[in-house]
């Protein structure tokens, strides 16, 4: 059974369907890292407040000169209005990666692993139903069957190959979206708010994730298996994957 | 020891709208060990549907086989390392390259990577065995199969049309491969529609025709059965001969420039002798081999398709 999964999770890494996912997944967020670099702000919160409030005298054009004379100084700004500070501050954050409460709170409202974690969720759909209904369209498992007869050996391994690959898929590409922002986090960011609770949400939510996206292979997996094919699986499971964008807490 | 034993096994698919067709009615078929079995029968007889129902891969409507003496459908998976088969036009996975495919099922059974090449080798994909598989040719596919059957040196090999879209010299090589394999003492049970062949390398055949076995036994055995030799007669007058012969009981048909003369109750010498003394010398003299051809359709009664 061991051997048999090994050889289902093997032969699940080198489908081209998995290739080309993960050559797109990982441009795309190369992109993601580029963008995030070059769209970095380093200057102190209370300057880019205080720049946010000089832009909007550009809307009165024939007062303009006033309305900057009427800006407070950062100094000013940061004792005076700390929620606009806030609001302003364009810096890149770890806690980015995956805001908790109290990040949403201090104005992070990015979250880059949790749309990782909802594109990954229909990714899985079309990953499971695809290793497993390739074998019934290409006939290959009637080759496999004639190796081990065992269907529902043959099946456990299968699902539980899809979970695995697309878990161990779901892992690589957060490390590589986390790689990638790195150096406009270690350039231009800030690591405020990430305390260990924030870990802890991270780990838990990462984890939980991982389970959703390992499950929705599965159960892609286990309607092209009844299915024998891909299509139906991938008909019947994406939309509820869509659906189920709220599990991750988006 | 018999390591394919099929007892009054029975397939029926329904279709949706209920109606019923009979794969295989009531089989019987007893395989000894060692040799190469030939499986017989014309399209639609039944020969895959059986070597589905051997491998497990369908679940009959009665009856039972075994292979090794394991039940197909209950304990196959404990003699399944000691089988290689092939069924229909061997399936894998076409954008991974032969080797790879060969390599996802040696990994199962532990098997090594210098096994997987011997194979490839062995078969005549050596220097192929790279390539994707979407890329191999019907013959190359088949060679494929045949290699994903050898992988685990078995001792029983079920090969269903082995030769199916191989040139004429891929068939001469892969008889004396089967041919080969049955002489190492493997038992391989290979269905064929192509009976020349069958007859060079075969031990033994069954016949198949409408799901039931019509004949079986060793080549000879059924060559016998599908009726008596006969003999070529030339000779200068032969309707003279036809008339010699018939007043001494030898019933002779003429065909083109000779005479046919079915050899069931008499033989040559006794030919000879009549149309000796009728002063007719043969100037020639040739027994006419019943090949395996002739009594496959004999038996058929002609139905074959392909």
């Amino acid at each position: 059974m061991m051997r048999l999964f090994v050889t289902e999770v093997d032969r699940g890494l080198s489908r081209r369907l998995v290739r080309v996912l993960m050559l797109v997944g990982l441009c795309g967020l190369l992109v993601v890292g580029v963008v995030a670099f070059v769209g970095a702000e380093d200057r102190d919160p209370a300057e880019q407040a205080r720049a946010a409030l000089v832009d909007s005298c550009d809307y009165q054009p024939e007062y303009r000169a006033e309305c900057v004379a009427q800006v407070p100084s950062a100094e000013e700004l940061r004792v005076d209005d700390p929620e606009f500070v806030l609001v302003n501050d364009n810096r890149p954050h770890l806690t980015e990666l995956w805001p908790d409460d109290d990040a949403r709170e201090a104005g992070v409202t990015n979250g880059f692993f949790l749309a990782t974690a909802i594109i990954f969720l229909m990714v899985a759909v079309v990953l499971g139903a695809s290793l497993v209904g390739a074998d019934y369209s290409s006939r290959s498992i009637e080759t496999l069957l004639t190796w081990e007869p065992r269907r529902i050996r043959v099946a456990l391994a299968k699902l539980l190959a899809a979970g695995v690959v697309a878990f161990a898929l779901y892992l690589v590409f957060l490390l590589v979206q986390t790689l990638v922002l790195l150096p406009s986090l270690l350039v231009f960011g800030t690591t405020e708010g990430a305390d260990s609770e924030w870990f802890a949400h991270l780990l838990a939510m990462v984890g939980q994730t991982g389970a959703l996206v390992a499950g929705f292979a599965i159960a892609g997996g286990a309607v092209a298996l009844f299915a024998r094919n891909t299509g139906g699986a991938i008909g019947v499971f994406l939309p509820i994957s869509w659906a189920s964008r709220s599990w991750c807490g988006a | 020891m018999r390591v394919i034993e099929v007892e009054q096994l029975r397939k029926e698919y329904r279709s949706l709208t209920g109606r019923k067709t009979v794969a295989v009615a009531g089989l019987d078929l007893s395989v000894p060990e060692g040799g190469v079995f030939g499986f017989l029968g014309p399209n639609g007889s039944g020969k895959t549907t059986t070597i589905r129902c051997l491998l497990g891969l369908v679940r009959p409507s009665a009856g039972r086989s075994r292979v090794l003496g394991a039940d197909s459908q209950r304990h196959l998976g404990s003699v399944i390392s000691r089988v290689g088969a092939i069924v229909e036009t061997p399936a894998f996975y076409p954008n991974c390259s032969g080797r790879r495919n060969l390599g996802f099922l040696a990994s199962l059974r532990g098997i090594s990577d210098e096994r997987v090449d011997a194979v490839l080798e062995r078969v005549g994909l050596g220097d192929r065995g790279r390539d994707p598989f979407r890329a191999y040719s019907l013959g190359m596919k088949q060679r494929l199969g045949l290699a994903a059957a050898l992988l685990q040196d078995p001792d029983v090999l079920l090969l269903d049309e082995p030769a199916n879209g191989l040139d004429p010299a891929g068939i001469v090589e892969i008889r004396e491969l089967i041919r080969s394999l049955g002489e190492e003492g493997r038992t391989v049970f290979v269905s064929s529609h192509l009976l020349g062949e069958v007859q060079q390398m075969c031990d033994r055949v069954a016949i198949l025709n409408h799901g039931q076995c019509i004949a079986q036994g060793t080549v000879d055995e059924v060559l016998a059965s599908g009726g008596a030799a006969q003999l070529v007669v030339r000779v200068d007058e032969p309707e003279r001969a036809r008339e010699v012969l018939e007043r001494a009981g030898i019933p002779a048909t003429p065909e083109q420039e000779h005479l046919v003369v079915d050899l069931s109750g008499t033989d040559g010498a006794r030919v000879s002798r009549a149309l000796a003394e009728a002063g007719l010398y043969p100037h020639e003299l040739s027994p006419r081999q019943v090949d395996l051809e002739t009594v496959f359709l004999r038996l058929t009664e002609g139905d074959t398709s392909g």
